[in-house]
């Protein structure tokens, strides 16, 4: 470091560096892949606690949390099951995608994930036994845990604001008709990718207005 | 006179508010989680994008940020404002990418003039400038480049840039001082 660097150059540098933005918006909204990298890690984080203490959480609807959980790891599972049985002849078996080992590094903590509450959801199978479980199942498993929010759903919607349940209706309503056409799809194209991911979205879009549902405030609380 | 990570306090009103958003998503609530990301998301990219001086490395440490923030949210004591928290994450993540990332050795980083470098992102230089600054700092040789936007922009002083990045304290002067005249050499163009 032996050159002197010029006083009033230096200056109009630095100048120049402290009128520049402290903040750059983002090219794309990069929140969908992030909340997919999350929604994948609760699954990874939750699987090895699948029959262990219960963590207490305070929440409205804690078992709406965890049904979300089990609807999450069902869409990346049946996308992956059906993308790896592309080359099989029959769609046979397939390993389900809870079993996965926790991804957790050591000291770090699992924030709102280990908080998830262990309630009464549709149980995974177990990694040794769970392995062999046909498509149809997991769709069938789908199915059962959707009901099972809806039911939620009925529950709180004469405390929710009109309008918004309004709006709410209309956003399942359109949720449930993709999903009815993705599963028609499905159908007549068992193997279809692209389908199996439309259906697993609609799937996740109608989980995300549900949980969303579950934190809005009730009239008169 | 560089702006300290810290100099930036919230308004009373602010950081209660942030703080409640914090308090759910620490407690899962992954909508105040999204909402701590549309607060944050500029100031996170602005400073991914100069420590890498690339859209898309800067693209991939950004989500980087967020998901680590999310696992460590748990170890967030508000001892600090959350945006000088996710800060240091950023910091941390990139310069871990940045140990182990073989990519750099293609990178040029005996470089000492601007003349022939590339443009590696196209930022909000001021126009009466005769080089685009983002620019020119994004085409700095990488441990110039780090140093220079730690301490210039970001505010950090040498001995925390030493201390993070595990160089010594006069590699870390002699860098800035680099990145300083380099810099100056582009603007006199």
């Amino acid at each position: 470091m032996t050159d002197e660097l010029d006083p009033e150059r230096l200056r109009r540098l630095l100048d120049s560096v402290a009128a520049l933005p402290r903040s750059i918006e983002p090219e794309r909204d990069a929140w969908p892949a992030i909340r997919n990298r999350i929604e994948a890690q609760r699954v990874r984080a939750i699987a090895p606690h699948a029959t262990g203490t219960t963590i207490a959480r305070p929440r409205r609807i804690p078992w709406i949390a965890a049904a979300s959980v089990v609807l999450v790891a069902l869409s990346s599972g049946v996308t992956m099951l059906v993308l790896r049985q592309r080359p099989a002849p029959e769609v046979a078996a397939v390993e389900q995608p809870v079993a996965q080992p926790t991804a957790v590094e050591p000291g770090s903590t699992i924030p709102p994930a280990a908080a998830t509450p262990q309630v009464p959801v549709p149980a995974p199978p177990r990694a040794s036994q769970a392995a062999r479980t046909s498509v149809g199942e997991v769709f069938a498993r789908y199915d059962a845990a959707a009901e099972d929010l809806s039911r939620v759903l009925a529950e709180r919607r004469a405390r929710l604001d009109p309008a918004t349940v309004a709006v709410l209706d209309t956003c399942l309503t359109r949720i449930d008709r993709a999903i009815a056409e993705a599963r028609a799809a499905l159908g007549r194209d068992p193997r279809n990718a692209v389908v199996t991911e439309l259906l697993t979205a609609s799937y996740r879009q109608k989980l995300d207005l549900l949980k969303r549902v579950a934190d809005l405030p009730l009239r008169g609380t | 006179m560089p702006p300290s990570p810290d100099t930036e306090p919230p308004s009373s009103a602010d950081a209660d508010n942030t703080s409640d958003i914090v308090r759910r998503a620490q407690r899962g609530d992954l909508t105040a989680f999204e909402r701590l990301y549309r607060t944050h998301a500029g100031r996170v990219t602005a400073l991914c994008l100069r420590l890498s001086g690339d859209r898309q490395r800067a693209e991939e440490l950004m989500q980087d940020t967020f998901v680590r923030a999310w696992e460590k949210l748990g170890s967030y004591r508000a001892e600090s404002t959350f945006g000088t928290w996710l800060h240091r994450v950023t910091v941390n993540l990139f310069l871990v990418a940045e140990r182990g990332d073989k990519r750099r050795a293609a990178r040029v980083e005996t470089t000492d003039s601007l003349e022939d470098l590339p443009a590696a992102v196209t930022g909000a230089g001021d126009p009466g400038d005769r080089i685009d600054l983002e620019r020119a700092i994004a085409t700095l040789p990488n441990g110039a480049r780090m140093a220079f936007v730690l301490h210039e922009i970001e505010g950090y002083r040498h001995e925390e840039i030493a201390a993070m990045t595990g160089i010594a304290h006069a590699t870390v002067r002699a860098q800035l001082h680099r990145a300083r005249r380099l810099l100056m050499e582009a603007l006199s163009r």
